[in-house]
């Protein structure tokens, strides 16, 4: 059996459906793939049926849960509806996420702490949530999805970035504070990830252009966006018995994109 | 339904393990022949090697056993030309070899820091610039993989030297993968660094701690040492088309080892990193 293989596992993707993040998508079809049965959570219902849709065509097993996961009392609703439907979770995949666009100087507070309470909150409600069951089971994993926004910075997202780099510092305090409960707690940060027909989520039109120019002329596959299969092919790693002894890390997945960060 | 294996397979590629005879190198050697990879082996004991390469021809994959010398650049050169005589191609370089072992600081001398670097951090440069050349030309990509350690990114008393030379192979694995991704040449260059690892001669030497406590309960897996596996299954997923989108990175593979154990675990062991 391969390392990586999933089969027999039970796991939680947040932002499972998300229509405007093929990211969810990715991740919750590539664990069925690998053998998980997955609750695909978010808030549409209608995208959330249709990845689950998805993966019962490929022979997989999938539920839909509606929840907002900022919202504390439907966090721990959608919990019980998966323990409900799985009898235990293995593996939580911390991805619903997203960010506004603009100055710092023109961020409203409102604008800020919604950013804040999507990325970095709904990380915490989740882990804690499913964290206190994976204690009970006796291990588990939780892989967080955070941002090389979150390492480097961002001129027009500083929200987004400051949660990002909550979301990897809170994956290496988790990772302290249940290592004795064999709960691996690992992040994911990408790069700039192109979602087909989409663009880049969050990027201004005309950087997308320019980089779709970019694209065409002179392709350099490790410095152009990735691929939504790179961040979900990682996450199944950090899901797998190949990851067993990595707790509190930060793969960072961006092709050589992190190059620009320190030029 | 059964795992779709394509993503993490390394089906037929042709891997070079330096270090392949023992310990680390041993078990990605292995892992990689499970992933369906040929893999070359080369360090400088013949006879580690055969052993090792058997077991890869029972999993039936090829294998190649080089005697090399990795501190002397003509003995690379040799390896990378009898890969490519006996398999056409290279797709994947792991730069393993290594080991320490220095005085201490009042009684250093330069020779001994020399040696040190030549062994850590030389031996790198030439298998991953040699390999790289090889990838360049057969111009169909590659991966390179360089195993440093957390002591090149702490810090270790003990082996100034050695930590010093693996903190360089951190940084040259970032200045070569920009190289190549600018150069267009689809070659991944990534660094993984484990922690203390019970290796069989780390474990034979009776440094690997019992992982059953005084009061008998079980010491918690993630705060055990790594396994030797732990390590070479990251090797399979940065070979592997699932790592495709990851160049100039760190992988550290480490648990939670020093909430369990005292710092005299790791201040013993470190003469024996080899």
């Amino acid at each position: 059996m391969s390392q990586f293989d999933l089969s027999d596992k039970f796991a939680i993707v947040t932002g499972g459906g998300g229509t405007s993040h093929g990211i969810g998508n990715s991740i919750s079809l590539t664990l069925a793939k690998a053998g998980a049965s997955v609750a695909v959570v978010g808030r549409n219902k209608n995208s959330l049926n249709k990845v689950v849709g998805s993966i019962e065509e490929m022979g997989g097993q999938a539920i839909p849960i509606v929840a907002d996961v900022t919202d504390p009392a439907q966090v721990d609703e959608a919990v019980v509806a998966a323990l409900v439907a799985f009898g235990r979770i293995d593996i939580l995949v911390n991805n619903a996420g997203g960010s506004t666009f603009g100055k710092p100087e023109e961020l409203s507070y409102q604008a800020w702490s919604d950013c804040i309470s999507l990325n970095l909150n709904s990380t915490f409600l989740c882990s804690v949530a499913v964290g206190r069951e994976m204690k009970k089971q006796d291990g588990g994993k939780i892989i967080n999805i955070g941002s090389s926004s979150g390492i480097k910075g961002e001129e027009h997202a500083a929200h987004y970035a400051a949660a990002k780099a909550g979301v990897i510092n809170l994956t290496r305090s988790l990772a302290i504070s249940w290592a004795t409960h064999n709960i691996n707690v690992n992040c994911i940060s990408p790069g700039s990830i192109e979602v087909p027909e989409q663009g880049i989520p969050g990027m201004p039109e005309e950087e997308y252009v320019k980089r779709q120019k970019l694209q065409s002329a002179d392709a350099i596959p490790l410095a152009l966006p990735g691929k939504p299969e790179d961040i979900a092919n990682a996450v199944v790693f950090f899901a797998s018995s190949g990851s067993d002894i990595m707790t509190g890390e930060n793969l960072v997945v961006r092709g050589s994109e992190w190059a620009s960060a320190y030029a | 339904m059964s795992f779709e294996l394509e993503a993490f397979g390394l089906k037929d590629k042709i891997a070079i393990v330096t270090g392949g005879g023992s310990g680390i190198g041993e078990e990605i050697s292995k892992a990689y022949a499970r992933a369906g990879a040929h893999v070359v082996l080369a360090a400088r004991q013949q006879e580690r090697l055969e052993r090792v390469a058997e077991d890869i021809r029972a999993l039936g994959r090829q294998s190649l056993a080089i005697a090399t010398d990795v501190t002397e650049p003509d003995q690379i050169d040799q390896l990378l030309k009898k890969t490519v005589e006996r398999f056409g191609r290279l797709d994947i370089m792991v730069a393993n070899s290594g080991g320490g072992g220095f005085p201490s600081l009042d009684k250093a001398t330069l020779e001994d820091w020399q040696k040190q670097i030549t062994l850590n951090l030389d031996s790198a440069f030439l298998c991953d610039v040699g390999a790289g050349k090889i990838m360049i030309e057969q111009g169909t990509g590659g991966r390179i993989i360089n195993i440093s350690s957390t002591a090149g990114i702490n810090l270790n008393p003990a082996l100034p030297a050695y930590a010093a030379a693996k903190a360089g192979m951190i940084n040259f694995t970032k200045s070569l993968a920009l190289t190549y991704a600018r150069g267009n040449h689809s070659i991944n260059v990534n660094c993984v660094a484990p922690g203390f690892t019970a290796t069989p001669a780390i474990r034979k030497a009776g440094y690997v701690p019992s992982d059953v406590r005084k009061d008998g309960t079980r010491v918690p897996p993630l705060l055990m040492p790594n396994e030797p596996r732990h390590v070479a299954d990251a090797c399979v997923f940065l070979a592997s088309e699932a790592a495709s989108h990851v160049t100039g990175e760190l992988m550290a593979i480490r648990g939670m080892m020093h909430m369990e154990w005292s710092n005299d675990v790791t201040r013993d062991r470190a003469h024996l990193i080899k």
